[in-house]
């Protein structure tokens, strides 16, 4: 008897593990194809990422100063113009992605684990539950700029203070995600059935409801990952982000505000590239989720 | 004196409505003893659940609790014992099986991780040697081309399949007590009877003790040793079932034995039923709870709930009997 399925992880047969390799290979190919904007959106994130990785040797000095060209017009030189002290846009801009992506990736880590761990704790521990959201729900009441801005204020503009004043009002909302989850698979009959036979309370955490949140939490990861890089762009372009002798897209919007009449494109180009990147993040994550989440009959994926 | 394995001694669990508690089981008392299969039969909401819930110490803690009573397993008062030596017992020396095979099998998981994940955290043993023994598991309970089915999902096998996997899952470490409640309700009735012989075999191959939860009277004629039938959350009638089936007492026993359809009777009337329906836990008074549905309820029943009575093998709670008996005197 044999049931013919999809999966590529019903046979170990030589035969057989021949034939699914070449399957997964036709489902690389085919995969743009089914999935055009998680492609897409994956695509424009990878080119980011390599052009923030090899942003040192594609460019220039982006703190070189030219008195004599400023406030140049983008042309074939300068194809994003220079700036009022005629530094190159181009070159800052790349320099920025390095820092957007690195305080975008660094928050969706910090703010996925303790969030995590914090729903995972307060969804399955009733005892729990009520004091750790009613103390999210506290730390949500802060608007997350001030928070932040405070924050610096209080210990100083280093990457570390930027990533926690960042990821600290981005917690409870992964938190509430993971618990809701939480919530329910909790409550599944398979979790009951790895109870009755004696499961370690962690080991049930980790094989029986953790997967099962894993969609909610890749989804708000993407989107802790775009806004984390919006308030980092906020902080600098207010002055309390990344210091002013590090070019990023914030602190370069910040600057360029004054010139925006007689040269648009000292602001124009960061503010495109970090639309761009936000807009990949958030596309990413309604794919995501299209694709995860099984109510919406989404995607062919599972 | 040769102890039974289980035994459960007045066991009472009530439910905390706000301030009011209302008694959902009260005082049942059975054992169960070294390879022997015991039926708890009854209508929904009869406290079959509640009580091998309480057994294995999985009641929902915050709404109910065992209110009296021992539970005594192996000598040990399971009521008494701690989370941690709780759950050491569970799936090792006490395993249960549910009525949704179709459920209870996390669907992101491998069936041979999920059978060998009880073997790893009760044994300490490698994951790879656990799905060693998960092949001869499988084998087991019938599974054919187990080294293949241990590689997939649940949702590529069938009803009956994942009950066998449920069932493979809990006779992991040949458990001393297996509690099965309501196995085959969600499966065809070609697979009820593969899976109900399935669990009577390895009962008899392991001296394996089986608590068998049922409300269907033909399964329990086919595998019971003896049966305890509950109405309402009291002990109605207890027997082996041989002299259940040929003699039943109390009147509710009667009336689940005559809503069977009998093959060779050649009867084309209406099947006999049970008038009315079980009785609001929280309205129960002084009186039998089955006096609203019973034909021959008597003044008495109304005034004083008849107690558990008859000798050490049959007994049932009717004033009945108790008439029955006065009237032999």
């Amino acid at each position: 008897m044999t049931i013919i399925t999809t999966s590529d992880a019903t046979s170990s047969e030589d035969g057989e593990k021949r034939n699914t390799s070449s399957d997964r290979f036709r489902r690389i190919i085919a995969f743009p194809l089914r999935q055009p904007m998680l492609a897409a959106s994956c695509g424009l994130l990878f080119a980011f990422s390599v052009l923030a990785l090899a942003s040192p040797w594609i460019t220039g000095d982006p703190a070189a100063l030219d008195p004599l060209g400023r406030l140049k017009a983008p042309s074939a030189d300068q194809p994003f113009g220079t700036d009022q002290v005629g530094r190159s846009v181009l070159d800052r801009a790349l320099w920025g992605t390095r820092v957007s992506l690195s305080v975008g990736i660094s928050v969706a880590m910090v703010t996925t684990m303790i969030g995590v761990a914090i729903g995972v704790v307060a969804g399955y521990f009733r005892a729990i539950d009520t004091i750790a959201m009613r103390a999210m729900d506290a730390v949500m009441a802060i608007p997350a700029i001030l928070l932040a801005i405070a924050l610096v204020a209080l210990i100083g503009a280093s990457p570390f203070v930027i990533v926690t004043a960042i990821a600290v009002p981005e917690i409870p909302r992964m938190a509430r995600v993971v618990r809701a989850s939480v919530l329910t698979l909790r409550e599944r009959a398979y979790v009951e059935a790895a109870i009755t036979c004696g499961g370690r309370t962690t080991t049930i955490l980790r094989r029986h409801i953790l997967p099962g949140a894993a969609g909610p939490i890749m989804v708000q990861t993407t989107y802790v990952f775009a806004s984390a890089m919006i308030l980092e762009s906020i902080l600098s372009f207010l002055g309390a982000g990344t210091p002013p002798d590090v070019p990023s897209w914030g602190n370069m919007m910040s600057e360029g505000r004054q010139f925006l009449q007689i040269a648009p494109w000292i602001l124009g180009f960061p503010a495109l590239m970090l639309a761009a990147t936000v807009l990949a993040a958030n596309l990413m994550g309604d794919a995501l989720r299209d694709m995860l989440d099984p109510s919406l009959q989404g995607g062919e994926l599972r | 004196m040769n102890l039974p394995l289980l035994s459960v001694e007045n066991l009472s669990v009530s439910l905390d409505a706000g301030a009011a508690s209302v008694p959902l089981v009260r005082n049942v008392s059975f054992s169960i003893d070294r390879g022997e299969t015991l039926c708890l039969v009854g209508e929904s909401g009869c406290g079959k659940s509640l009580t091998a819930l309480a057994i294995i110490g999985l009641l929902n803690r915050e709404v109910m609790q065992v209110s009296s009573g021992r539970i005594l397993f192996e000598g040990r008062d399971l009521i008494s014992l701690g989370a941690g030596e709780m759950r050491r017992l569970r799936g090792d020396r006490i395993a249960i099986v549910f009525q949704e095979p179709m459920t209870s099998l996390n669907p992101v998981q491998r069936i041979g991780r999920q059978i060998a994940e009880v073997i790893v955290e009760h044994r300490g043993v490698s994951e790879a040697d656990a799905l060693k023994q998960v092949l001869r598991l499988l084998d087991l309970v019938r599974i054919p081309d187990a080294a293949r089915r241990a590689q997939e999902f649940p949702h590529q096998l069938s009803g009956g399949m994942r009950q066998r996997v449920m069932i493979a899952m809990a006779l992991a470490l040949q458990p001393a007590l297996l509690i099965a409640d309501e196995p085959t309700t969600a499966l065809d009735v070609t697979i009820q009877a593969q899976v109900l012989t399935l669990i009577d075999d390895l009962r008899r191959e392991f001296d394996t003790s089986v608590l068998l939860i049922t409300h269907d009277l033909g399964v329990v004629a086919e595998m019971a040793d003896r049966v305890v039938v509950l109405y309402a959350g009291s002990v109605a009638e207890q027997a082996d079932v041989d002299d259940l089936f040929d003699r039943p007492v109390h009147p509710y026993t009667r009336g689940l034995l005559g809503a069977i359809r009998q093959l060779n009777s050649g009867s084309r009337d209406r099947l006999a039923e049970i008038p009315g329906n079980v009785p609001n836990p929280v309205s129960l008074d002084a009186g039998c709870a089955f006096r609203k549905r019973c034909a021959s309820a008597m003044p008495i029943c109304h005034s004083e709930r008849p107690p558990l009575q008859g000798d050490g093998l049959h007994r049932s709670a009717c004033w009945l009997a108790k008439v029955g008996e006065e009237v032999m005197a």
